[in-house]
């Protein structure tokens, strides 16, 4: 066989083994029901981190339930190990030793040993750069939707609160500045009947991250408070409670007399689109 | 043995001594971590002690590449791996205690409202109504001798401790303790006896229900 040819040929097998191993982590469903066990056996050879991702992953969601988070840590820890000894130890070794074992040979193929070695050497430099890369173009979505729900929960928070202060206040009697079991029942500084406002909430701060709105439609048992974010909703154009428009606003209905869950809808959020 | 036998051999020793770090310190990515690192030194010594010895030049340059790659390849994937256990670590903790707080908020304030509708509905009857006493109206059996408060939905109670002092008769406090979501200080002790878990503090007075986290 020519020289030339089975220098490539070296190289068609080696990556024919790093082949191999991508397919292990892949298509591990082409195992069955050892699955599970091929793909970390892929991972091993390839990516080890990828086996504490995924005991990390369990461990987070276990604690969030409760739990220690702690059950599979010596599994997840020898195999990670082992495909490290494999990576760093095993695979270039056995490629040096192919090459020393074909330096005493005449056949221009070089020894299994070499094929293996040099094989998950290249499996495992080409899927962690693809790993890391796909991962890195994506942390910045991530973490800016995690930080979207973070303002949208403290936009519910705040809801929340001014809920209670309203009922309460609209409860209070009038000559304790309430409303006397009534929204519409406050007194005004000429004395005469007005609807509740936000000024009258103790919990409402005007220099809070959101703007509060109390819809036009207040009735003696009900008012309508309106949250406006000043994040982008799903569609720019919608219009906010406040004035402006395009924001994720959340809308809760106030009643005190009215025993039932709080309900509150977001609007203008993509989740809730039809709304 | 020969050389190279040996240097597998202490090779894959110190790697598995790794583990040990994590083992002692109960953190997996410890002990992956130095492993790796006593990965990139036998690959170090690999170059001096047996790379060197090949005689073509152009299979040295070949395998040194291919580690170089290894090195760069797998110190930048386990980075990036590590970073987003730590993130997805720490956003479920966020969420768990986003959770807590809004079901304390609730909770608590829903207690409080009742008590609060009940002692102005009999304002104008009774002389003796009070704060303290709407409240053991309104709560009845799920006032605890233990000062905790009974919730019918169990799954409430194993999320969130609710202790209740009635302070005065005019000012009942609950205090709402989590029992898993974190607060901010890890340091703080609960009143359920945990350490660094959410809290928060409810008070109903004649003048309303106010509510503040201290923790």
């Amino acid at each position: 066989m020519n020289e030339k040819i089975k220098s490539v040929l070296n190289w068609v097998l080696a990556l024919v083994v790093a082949g191999a191993v991508l397919l292990l982590i892949q298509f591990p469903e082409a195992f069955g029901a050892f699955s599970s066990a091929f793909q970390k056996a892929g991972y091993m050879l390839a990516d080890p981190s990828m086996i504490l991702i995924g005991f990390a992953t369990r461990s987070a969601i276990s604690q969030f339930g409760g739990g220690i988070g702690m059950e599979g840590f010596n599994t997840a820890l020898i195999l990670a190990i082992a495909g490290v000894a494999i990576i760093f130890i095993l695979a270039p070794t056995m490629m040096f030793l192919g090459y020393k074992k074909a330096e005493k040979s005449v056949n221009k193929l070089r020894p299994t040993l070499w094929h293996l070695g040099a094989g998950i050497l290249i499996a495992a430099i080409g899927y962690s750069f693809y790993t890391a890369i796909i991962w890195s173009a994506e942390k910045n979505d991530v973490m800016a939707a995690t930080e979207r729900q973070h303002t949208l929960d403290e936009l519910q928070f705040e809801l929340i609160d001014l809920y209670y202060d309203a009922s309460a206040k609209a409860i209070i009697p009038q000559e304790k500045g309430g409303g006397g079991g009534y929204f519409t029942n406050f007194t005004a500084n000429d004395g005469s009947s007005r609807d509740i406002q936000l000024s009258d909430l103790d919990r409402y701060s005007s220099e809070s991250q959101f703007d509060f709105v109390i819809s036009d439609n207040v009735t003696d048992s009900t008012i309508t408070i309106v949250g406006v974010s000043n994040l982008e909703g799903n569609n720019p154009d919608f219009q906010n409670a406040d004035g402006s428009t395009g924001h994720i606003q959340m809308r809760l209905t106030v009643n005190p007399y009215e025993d039932s869950r709080i309900d509150m809808q977001r609007e203008n959020e993509w989740l809730y689109a039809s709304r | 043995m020969t050389k190279e036998t040996g240097y597998i051999i202490a090779g894959i020793l110190g790697v598995a001594l790794s583990a040990g770090i994590s083992i002692v310190t109960g953190n997996i990515w410890a002990g992956f971590l130095i492993a790796i690192l006593v990965g990139i030194i036998y690959l170090a010594v690999m170059d001096r002690k047996l790379i060197q010895t090949l005689e073509k030049s152009g299979q040295k340059t070949t395998m040194r590449i291919l580690i170089i790659a290894l090195i760069l390849a797998q110190c930048y994937t386990s980075y990036m791996v590590y970073d987003q256990a730590q993130f997805m670590q720490e956003n479920l903790a966020e969420t768990r205690s986003s959770i807590d707080e809004g079901s304390s908020k609730i909770h608590a304030q829903k207690v409080l409202l009742d008590t609060f509708k009940h002692y102005y509905s009999q304002a104008a009857n009774r002389s003796d109504n009070t704060i303290a006493s709407s409240f053991r109206e309104v709560m009845g059996n799920q006032l605890q001798p233990d000062g905790t408060l009974n919730f019918s939905e169990p799954a409430i109670g194993r999320a969130i401790v609710f202790k209740y002092d009635i302070v005065s008769p005019d000012e009942v406090v609950i205090t709402a303790s989590a029992k898993i979501g974190k607060g901010e200080n890890t340091e703080f002790v609960n009143v359920s006896n945990e350490t660094g878990k959410y809290q928060a503090v409810a008070t109903l007075t004649p003048n309303g229900i106010s509510y503040e986290r201290e923790n």
